[in-house]
C-alpha cells in the first residue's frame, strides 16, 4: 500500500538526518556520540524559544534550532571533547564523557523548562497534504526533502570538493591523513559543527511533528545510530541503505508482528546483517593470517 | 542503620556485576551493553524457580546462573567472529531483543506489571530477610564473585585474554582459538551476572523490566570505564563512586523545586570530570584522534 | 603506565571518601529524630521518562504543605514533606524509600505515581511499620501489597470494566486497542479485552507502545484494514494526545475510547481538534465541572499560584498529602506508623478534591465510574 510506502518513507528520513549527524562524529573520532541526543533535543527547545517570542516565523526557529545545535555542538568540543583528546582518552572515555554530557543537557533542558510536555507553536501551521491516496503532513513532507537534500549534499560533498575529500582521508585513517598535510582536528571540528547545526533542525522537525519534551531526543538517536552501524565509514549511499533497513524493519516489524515488537525485530535485523557481514570480514582475517 | 545495610547491599551486587563486566571489558576488549539482559535473565529465573517451582533459594540462584551460561552460549555462539565493533553492536542487539521479551512475554514474565511477592532466601533454616542479614549473604556472593574474577584474569589465562584484546590474529596465529575463548568468558560473565540477578530478586522480593533495560547496562558499563577497565579495584572503585554519590546527593539540601534536575547534572558532570582526570586508560574500541 | 594506575587509585579513593561522606550525612541527620511535627515523605518520579508527572505532583504537594502550615500545621507543629526522586525505577525508589525511612524518619511516605515503584517500596513499608499512601497507582496487584499500603486511586478494573461495558452498550462489536506497554496500560487493555469479550465483542487488532514513541502510523495503517468500529487507547494523556492527531492526520473516523487518565488541561492542548468526541470514564472522582466547594478552591488555589490549572495527578497528589495531615491530626502522638493506619483504617469517609475517599480492608478506596466526552474543546459528562 501505498501509505507504508510513504511511512516506510518518512521513517527513512529522520533515521538518515540522524544518522549523518551521528556519522559526522563517529566515522572521525570513532566514539559512541551519546550527546547528540542532547544537542537534538537542545535544538528543539531552542525553535521553541524561539517561537515564543516570535509566534509566526519558521524560518526563525530553523535559524534559532540549527544555531542552537551548532552553538552546544562547539561547548562539547571545547569542554569535553579537546580535554579528553589532549589527554589521550580512549573511546571508552569519551563514550562515558558523552554520556554524562548528554544527562547535563537533558536536565538543564528540565531545570528551565520543565518536564511538561509542550506543542510547537508551528505544529499548528503544519497541515495534511493528501494524494494518491497517501496522507502526509507537510512537517513530514520537510522532513523527506531535508533528508534527501542532505543525502545528495554530503554525497556531492565527499566525493567533489577538498573538504569531502580531507574529511574521507580522516574517516579512513586519522594518522595517515596528517602524514599528507591534513589538519585532523580541523576536519573533525568542522564535520561536528555541520552535524550538530543539522541534528537542531532535525529536533525541530521531529518536535513539530510530535512534540516537544525533554527525552525527545534518545529515541532518535539509537533509530540513527542503528542506521549508521549499518553503514561504512565514508560512504553516504551505506547511511542511506542503513536507513531504509531500519525503516523497513520497524514499519514491517510493525505491520507483521505489532508495534510492540518494533525495536526487537529491527534489532533482530541488524544482528542478521552483523552476521552475514563478518563471512566477509573472517575471510578477510583468514587471508591476512595466510599473508604472515 | 537499615539504609547503610541496604546500601551495602546494593554495592556488593553492583560489584558482583562491574566485576564479571570488566573481565570482557577491561581484560578481554570486549565492550558489552548487554549486561543487564543477564541480569534480567537471572532475576526472573531465580523468580519463577522459587515462586512456581518452589524451589529454595540457593537451588534456584544455581538454575539462574546455569540458565544465564546456556542463553549466554547459544546467542554467543555464532556471534564470536564478529570483529570488535560488531561485537559491540551484537550486545546492544541483544539488550533491546531481551528488554522486549520481559516487557511483552507476559505469560512468562508477567509483562510490565512484574511479579510480586517473592519469599526472602532461606538457608540452612536461617532466614536473609531485611537488609541487614541480607548484607551477609550478599557480601559473601559479591567476595566469591570477586575472588573467581581475579583468579580468571591472572596467571596464564588471564594474559590469554590480554592478548585478545590487544591483537586476536596474533593469538590466532598463536596456535589458539580466540573464537572459544571469547564464548567461555562471555559465558562466565553472564553467569555472574545471573547470580547477581538472583540476589537481587531474593532482597527485592519484586522484579519488573525496568530495571533490566539499556539503561541498566549503561550504567554497570559506566561503572567500569569510571574506575578504569582492567586491574583489580578498578570497577569496585567505579561501584563506589557511581552508587553512592547519588546517595550522599540526597542528603545535600537542595530546593525541592529543582533538586532531583541538579543532582541529575552534578552526576553528568562526575562522569564527564571522571574521564578527564583519567585521561590515558582503558581500551579503545577503534582508533580516536591524538595528538 | 602509571597514569593508567593513578587514575583508578583516584577514583577508589573518591569513592570510599563518597563513603565515608554518605555514612557522616547519615548519622548526623538521624539526629533530627528527636524533632516533633509530622514528617511526610514524598517519593516521585521527578526526572525520567514519567519526569512530567513526578513535577505536577511535587507542585501540588507544596501547595498542600503551605496550605496546612499556614492553618497551624498538625498538633501546632508545621508539617514537613521530604521529596525524593524515584525515576519510576523500582531500584531507585528503595533506596529513596530506605533513606526516607531510616534517614529521615518520616511518618509516612506518600508514593509512588507508578505502580511499579509502589509494588518494589511495599515490602520495605510494611517491614518497618510505615504507611505508603499512594496517589495515583492502579495496578490491581497493590490490593494485596500490605497492610501498610494504601491508594486513593481505584484499582484499573473499576476503570477498565466501564469502559468496556459502555462500548458493549453503545453498539460498538470489532475494537481496536492500542496500549502504553507499561503496568498501566497492559493491566487495563487486557481487563478492556476481557470485558468486552463477556459483553460479546471481539478485539481485533491489539499493540502495545513504549511510552518514547511518537510514530503510531504502521498501527494505525492496520486498523484500517482491519475494519474496527471503535479505538480503545489505553495510555496516558501525552502519547493519546500525539495518537489522536496521528490518527485523523492519516484518516482514521472511527469513535475514540480513551483512559481517565487523558483528563488533564494539557491533553486538550496537545491534541487540538483531534480530541473532540473521545470518551473516557471519570474513575478518580476530581471533576471541577461538577463545582463541588473542596475541588473548586483547590482549582482556584493552585490556579493562582502556578497560573495553570491542574489535572487529576495534582489533585490527587495534593488530596493524598492532606489526607495524611487531616488522618496524623486525629491521631495521638507519638504519630507511630500503627497508629497512623489505625486512623485510616476507621476514618470514615474523607472529603477530598477527588471526591469521598473511604478505604475498604485491602487500602483500596471505591468510587462511583461517571462517562465523560471532549466536547467542543471541554471536558463534560457524556449524556
Amino acid at each position: 500500500m501505498l501509505q507504508l510506502f510513504a511511512n516506510v518513507l518518512i521513517t527513512a528520513s529522520v533515521a538518515l538526518l540522524v544518522a549523518v549527524s551521528f556519522s559526522t562524529v563517529y566515522w572521525v573520532a570513532r566514539f559512541f556520540h551519546f550527546a547528540l541526543g542532547g544537542i537534538i533535543v537542545a535544538g528543539a527547545y531552542c525553535a521553541y524559544a524561539v517561537l515564543n517570542l516570535v509566534p509566526s516565523s519558521p524560518i526563525l526557529a530553523v535559524f534559532g534550532a540549527a544555531l542552537g545545535g551548532g552553538l552546544l555542538g562547539v561547548t562539547l568540543e571545547v569542554l569535553v571533547h579537546r580535554p579528553l583528546r589532549l589527554r589521550g582518552a580512549a573511546g571508552s572515555g569519551f563514550l562515558l564523557a558523552s554520556l554524562g554530557a548528554y544527562i547535563v543537557i537533558i536536565n538543564s533542558v528540565s531545570l528551565v523548562w520543565g518536564e511538561q510536555v509542550r506543542i510547537l507553536a508551528v505544529a499548528r501551521l503544519s497541515h495534511v497534504i493528501s494524494m494518491f491516496g497517501v496522507r502526509i503532513t507537510t512537517v513530514q513532507a520537510c522532513e523527506v526533502g531535508l533528508a534527501a537534500a542532505t543525502a545528495i549534499c554530503a554525497w556531492i560533498a565527499l566525493a567533489g570538493t577538498r573538504a569531502g575529500r580531507a574529511f574521507r582521508a580522516v574517516a579512513c585513517d586519522a594518522v595517515l591523513a596528517r602524514v599528507v598535510g591534513i589538519d585532523a582536528i580541523l576536519v573533525h571540528v568542522v564535520a561536528l559543527v555541520a552535524g550538530s547545526m543539522l541534528a537542531g533542525v532535525v529536533g525541530l522537525l521531529v518536535a513539530a511533528d510530535v512534540d516537544v519534551r525533554p527525552g525527545l531526543g534518545f529515541p532518535l538517536l539509537l533509530l540513527g545510530v542503528t542506521a549508521a552501524l549499518l553503514g561504512r565509514p565514508g560512504r553516504v549511499s551505506s547511511l542511506v541503505a542503513g536507513a531504509g533497513i531500519v525503516s523497513i524493519g520497524q514499519n514491517l516489524g510493525a505491520w507483521f508482528f505489532g508495534m510492540q515488537f518494533r525495536e526487537a525485530i529491527t534489532m533482530l535485523i541488524l544482528l542478521a546483517t552483523l552476521y552475514l557481514r563478518r563471512r566477509v570480514i573472517s575471510a578477510h582475517l583468514s587471508q591476512r593470517v595466510a599473508e604472515f | 542503620m537499615e539504609y547503610i545495610l541496604h546500601l551495602l547491599v546494593v554495592l556488593s551486587i553492583y560489584a558482583i556485576l562491574a566485576t564479571s563486566l570488566d573481565i570482557l571489558v577491561g581484560h578481554m576488549g570486549v565492550l558489552s551493553v548487554a549486561h543487564a539482559a543477564f541480569y534480567g535473565v537471572g532475576a526472573y529465573v531465580a523468580t519463577l524457580a522459587v515462586l512456581a517451582l518452589r524451589l529454595p533459594f540457593v537451588v534456584a540462584a544455581m538454575l539462574a546462573v546455569v540458565v544465564g551460561v546456556v542463553l549466554c552460549a547459544l546467542i554467543s555462539l555464532p556471534a564470536a567472529n564478529l570483529r570488535d565493533d560488531s561485537l559491540v553492536i551484537a550486545t546492544l542487539c541483544v539488550q533491546v531483543v531481551a528488554s522486549s521479551v520481559f516487557v511483552n512475554w507476559e505469560g512468562l514474565t508477567r509483562g510490565a506489571q512484574g511479579i510480586r511477592g517473592i519469599p526472602p532466601p532461606v538457608l540452612l533454616g536461617v532466614s536473609f530477610a531485611g537488609p541487614g542479614r541480607f548484607a551477609v549473604l550478599s557480601g559473601l556472593a559479591a567476595i566469591v564473585a570477586v575472588t573467581l574474577a581475579r583468579r580468571t584474569t591472572s596467571g596464564p589465562f588471564g594474559r590469554l585474554l590480554h592478548a585478545i584484546r590487544e591483537d586476536e590474529v596474533v593469538v590466532l596465529c598463536a596456535g589458539k582459538r580466540p573464537a572459544i575463548v571469547k564464548i567461555v568468558v562471555l559465558c562466565f560473565a553472564a553467569g555472574l551476572a545471573a547470580l547477581a540477578g538472583s540476589l537481587f530478586a531474593g532482597y527485592s522480593g519484586y522484579v519488573s523490566p525496568t530495571s533490566f533495560g539499556l539503561l541498566e547496562s549503561v550504567l554497570i558499563l559506566s561503572m567500569v570505564i569510571v574506575g578504569g577497565p582492567g586491574g583489580v579495584w578498578g570497577p569496585l572503585g567505579g561501584v563506589l563512586l557511581l552508587v553512592l554519590f547519588p546517595e550522599a546527593l540526597r542528603f545535600v539540601g537542595i530546593p525541592a523545586n529543582v533538586a532531583s534536575e541538579v543532582r541529575q547534572i552534578l552526576f553528568g558532570l562526575l562522569l564527564i570530570v571522571v574521564t578527564i582526570f583519567h585521561g590515558e586508560s582503558g581500551l579503545a574500541p577503534g582508533r580516536v584522534l591524538r595528538k | 603506565m602509571w597514569t593508567m594506575n593513578r587514575g583508578k587509585t583516584q577514583v577508589l579513593l573518591g569513592g570510599l571518601a563518597i563513603a565515608v561522606a554518605t555514612v557522616g550525612a547519615f548519622l548526623v541527620s538521624g539526629c533530627g529524630r528527636g524533632a516533633s511535627g509530622l514528617r511526610i515523605g514524598v517519593l516521585f518520579p521527578m526526572t525520567g521518562e514519567a519526569g512530567s508527572y513526578g513535577e505536577k505532583g511535587r507542585d501540588a504537594v507544596l501547595l498542600a504543605v503551605d496550605e496546612v502550615n499556614a492553618s497551624g500545621g498538625v498538633h501546632g507543629q508545621p508539617v514537613r514533606a521530604f521529596f525524593e526522586d524515584s525515576k519510576a525505577d523500582p531500584a531507585t525508589g528503595m533506596s529513596a524509600a530506605r533513606k526516607l525511612i531510616s534517614a529521615d524518619r518520616v511518618n509516612a511516605i506518600e508514593g509512588d505515581i507508578v505502580s511499579a515503584v509502589t509494588l518494589a517500596v511495599a515490602p520495605i513499608a510494611e517491614s518497618n511499620h510505615v504507611v505508603l499512601l499512594s496517589p495515583t497507582s492502579s495496578a490491581p496487584a497493590i490490593a494485596d501489597a500490605g497492610e501498610y499500603v494504601y491508594r486513593i486511586w481505584p484499582s484499573d478494573l473499576e476503570e477498565g470494566r466501564a469502559i468496556a461495558t459502555y462500548a458493549a452498550t453503545a453498539g460498538y462489536r470489532r475494537a481496536g486497542v492500542l496500549y502504553m506497554n507499561n503496568d498501566y496500560g497492559q493491566a487495563i487493555a487486557g481487563i478492556f479485552k476481557s470485558r468486552f469479550h463477556e459483553l460479546g465483542g471481539g478485539v481485533v487488532s491489539l499493540e502495545g507502545y513504549q511510552g518514547s514513541d511518537s510514530d503510531f502510523r504502521p498501527f494505525l495503517a492496520k486498523l484500517r484494514s482491519s475494519r474496527a468500529d471503535v479505538l480503545y487507547i489505553a495510555g496516558y494523556f501525552a502519547d493519546t494526545a500525539t495518537i489522536v492527531r496521528q490518527a485523523r492526520e492519516v484518516g482514521i473516523t472511527v469513535p475514540l475510547l480513551g483512559t481517565t487518565a487523558i483528563e488533564d488541561p494539557q491533553f486538550l492542548n496537545l491534541a487540538g481538534p483531534a480530541a473532540e468526541g473521545i470518551v473516557y470514564p471519570l474513575a478518580t472522582g476530581f471533576d471541577p465541572s461538577t463545582g463541588d466547594p473542596v475541588g473548586s478552591a483547590f482549582v482556584k488555589a493552585f490556579r493562582s499560584r502556578y497560573r495553570r490549572e491542574p489535572g487529576w495527578v495534582e489533585a490527587h497528589s495534593y488530596d493524598a498529602f492532606k489526607l495524611l495531615c487531616y488522618v496524623a491530626e486525629r491521631s495521638q502522638i507519638p504519630l507511630t506508623g500503627e497508629e497512623l493506619r489505625r486512623g485510616l483504617d476507621n476514618m470514615g469517609a474523607y472529603q477530598g478534591v477527588t471526591g469521598s475517599i473511604r478505604f475498604d480492608r485491602n487500602g483500596d478506596v471505591v468510587k462511583p465510574v461517571v462517562l465523560k466526552v471532549v466536547r467542543g474543546g471541554r471536558f463534560a459528562r457524556l449524556r
